[in-house]
């Protein structure tokens, strides 16, 4: 069994009579060093296969193969170290096994590293390649369409490099390129700084996402308590709970009159009424099924370990439907940015909605276009950014992940 | 430490009627002992074990702890389920000192609760596995987690519901060994419910067998003199299996009688599950 260490990984073959080995002989024969030695492995079951730095994806594959085969090994002399253990002649030689698994396990720690590594830009290079596609595609469209047959207005339907100067200008990016379009109102900027904050774009942002963190924050704290009442108490899901769904399927939307009413035309105010309404529910809804879908066996087993009330709340509860929680905070966030793209495309006040607002007013469909893709962008930035990470971390935590291939 | 338990119903309503789970037990364990209920499925002793754990209470009789009613659950009172339930946002180490969070004495201790829970890791042979979290230990690996994180709270009575039914049979027989040399040398009074004969003469001081629903106490069987570890090999462990199993075959006929198709029942392999 001491072999499986040492092997090399390619000649696979030899694992198997190996592991036959281990599953025959468990606690008969007191072979105390071998499990004991080996039985850290269980820890991460892929621990001991060496992955050769330079490996391919093919080898990566090899790999995976492997691990599920040491899996199976660690199993089997787990069973054999509690069968060693009880004859009870153990004299383990526990720092020998250590230290082969904590070099074992850097070693695998370095090359699972480079594998994400490795996928994360496989990742990208297939995402970039089919951007690319797609504007290839648009910039047919646009060359059959408008330049050759010109069947489409060209200020209706303008091509990839215009909505792209478009961009390039409302960054103020232009002031380096010598392109710049004065600002009506505005002397030419003296540095760059300037030019950015005479363009739109980085200041409508500012301005958004400032209102987006406000009315999420407040959609957030007050939606959180509310759906751990309604997690908590029938009488509150008979009432917060269900008033809660059903102002849920609301469109957001709805809201922006009443807010126009209460709050005026202009200003932040209507805006941040309609973020905190289109948010608020959702997070309700989902932090009440995140606490209410906990297997109850874990609760059970928190009761049974003297925890109740409030610290089977903060000691169980909340930590079981954590990833629940996240899956229903990023649905209260999208909800939130919808809505207050909505309420900013209606109410006078800056943003990036405002921006659609007033390019539609003058027409320019590259300008609408361009602030089309800001907000996708500013879309998957914030998912890339705060929510990926903390699911990927949730999943490696709780051994959720390695689903996929 | 003393269990008693006077004159316990237990009834179920459920849409099709009453279903009377327990039809009157009653029932004393004494420190110390390794108390196994068997008897066939449906026969409560399962609700026995949650109204001790405190999970459930009785619709008649009481149950009494050191004189003590029961009323909800409690460190005193630590249940092992089927499942390991092991909290998945906590590694080994930390489930097992979760319990001790419960503890007024080792409040804003964090070293002393390390230093327990890694002497129950030991005690169930996961020294090195401290820092694991519970999906990268195997099946086996995290019921014992589960067993120490019971056992760390040192309560006066370890209650056990079918806790190594869901293992394969070879990782069975070892937490078996582990489970009989804990108890021979913490002799903590344990509570095993089990439907496996087997597994019941393997481990316990004594055998309650209950009967076919509504369950009630059809026999006990006292094991203190039948001598550890005891393999099934020797001859009055066989013996006894026997004598077991023959106090449960009309049971588990019962339950078959109820639960199959008249006429035409399969008839039961003498001794039934075992």
């Amino acid at each position: 069994m001491e072999s499986i260490k040492s092997m090399p990984l390619r000649p696979q073959n030899n694992s198997v009579p190996n592991s036959l080995e281990a599953t025959t002989s468990p606690s008969t024969t007191p072979q105390v060093t071998a499990p004991q030695a080996i039985a850290p492995q269980a820890i991460a079951p892929h621990t001991i296969a060496d992955v050769p730095d330079s490996a391919d994806t093919s080898d990566a594959l090899k790999h995976d193969k492997s691990s599920r085969q040491s899996g199976a090994d660690a199993r089997s002399s787990e069973a054999s170290a509690v069968g060693a253990s009880a004859v009870g002649t153990a004299t383990r030689p526990i720092t020998a096994g250590q230290a082969n698994t904590e070099s074992g396990t850097t070693k695998k720690v370095i090359a699972e590293k480079a594998a994400a590594r490795r996928a994360f830009w496989s990742d990208v290079a297939i995402r970039a390649a089919f951007v690319a596609f797609l504007v290839l595609l648009w910039h047919t469209a646009h060359y059959v369409l408008v330049t050759r047959t010109q069947s489409w207005s060209g200020a209706l339907f303008p091509a990839p490099s215009q909505v792209g100067r478009w961009l390039w200008d409302g960054f103020g990016l232009s002031y380096f390129t010598g392109n710049y379009d004065k600002v009506p109102g505005h002397e030419l900027p003296q540095s760059f700084l300037e030019a950015i904050m005479q363009k739109d774009y980085v200041r409508s942002i500012g301005a958004s996402i400032y209102r987006l963190v406000w009315g999420y924050a407040i959609a957030v704290v007050i939606g959180f308590p509310l759906g751990l009442l309604v997690a908590r108490f029938s009488l509150a899901e008979k009432t917060i709970g269900w008033l809660s769904l059903s102002l849920q399927s609301l469109p957001s939307i709805c809201w922006i009159p009443l807010a126009l009413l209460w709050f005026g035309r202009f200003g932040a105010a209507p805006i941040l009424f309609v973020t905190v309404m289109g948010a608020l529910f959702a997070t309700v809804v989902s932090v009440a099924d995140g606490i209410r879908n906990v297997p109850p066996l874990l609760a059970r087993a928190g009761r049974t370990l003297g925890a109740d009330g409030v610290r089977l709340y903060s000691s169980v509860l909340l930590p079981a439907a954590l990833p629940g929680i996240v899956t229903g905070l990023k649905i209260g966030w999208s909800f939130a940015w919808r809505s207050l793209m909505a309420a900013e495309l209606i109410v006078n006040a800056g943003g990036l909605g405002f921006l659609l607002q007033r390019d539609r007013e003058f027409g320019d469909a590259e300008g609408v276009l361009a602030t089309i893709l800001v907000i996708i962008v500013i879309g998957l930035g914030v998912q890339a950014l705060v929510f990926a990470p903390t699911e990927r971390r949730l999943q490696n935590l709780w051994g959720l992940s390695g689903v996929r291939s | 430490m003393r269990i008693e338990v006077e004159g316990v119903r237990k009834v179920f309503k459920s849409r099709l009627g009453q279903v009377v789970a327990l039809g009157g037990v009653d029932l004393s364990i004494d420190q110390g002992e390794f108390v196994c209920f068997v008897g066939p499925s449906g026969c409560g002793k399962s609700t026995l074990c949650n109204m001790l754990a405190g999970f459930d209470t009785p619709s008649e009789g009481r149950i009494t702890l050191d004189g003590q009613t029961i009323k909800g659950p409690s460190i005193e009172r630590a249940m092992m389920f089927q499942e390991p339930a092991l909290f998945p946002w906590l590694n080994a180490r930390q489930n097992v000192a979760f319990g001790l969070n419960s503890l007024p004495e080792l409040k804003n201790k964090p070293d002393e609760k390390h230093a327990i829970a890694d002497r129950f890791l030991k005690m169930v042979h996961l020294a090195q596995f401290g820092g694991a979290q519970p999906h990268e230990l195997s099946g086996g690996m995290r019921q014992r987690v589960a067993l120490a994180r019971a056992l760390a709270v040192d309560p006066k009575v370890l209650l056990m519901d079918e806790p190594f039914a869901a293992l394969d049979a070879q990782t069975r027989d070892h937490l078996h060994i582990e489970l009989q040399t804990i108890w021979r040398e913490t002799r903590k009074t344990i509570v095993f419910v089990t439907h496996n004969v087997r597994e019941a003469v393997t481990l316990a001081t004594r055998i309650v067998v209950f009967t076919a629903r509504p369950g009630t106490i059809k026999a006990e069987f006292n094991l203190e003199e039948l001598e550890f570890p005891r393999s099934g090999a020797a001859s009055v462990v066989n013996e006894t299996i026997a004598r077991v199993q023959s106090a449960l075959r009309d049971e588990v006929a019962k339950v078959e009688a109820r639960e199959y198709d008249q006429p035409g029942a399969p008839t039961p392999v003498a001794g039934g599950r075992a």
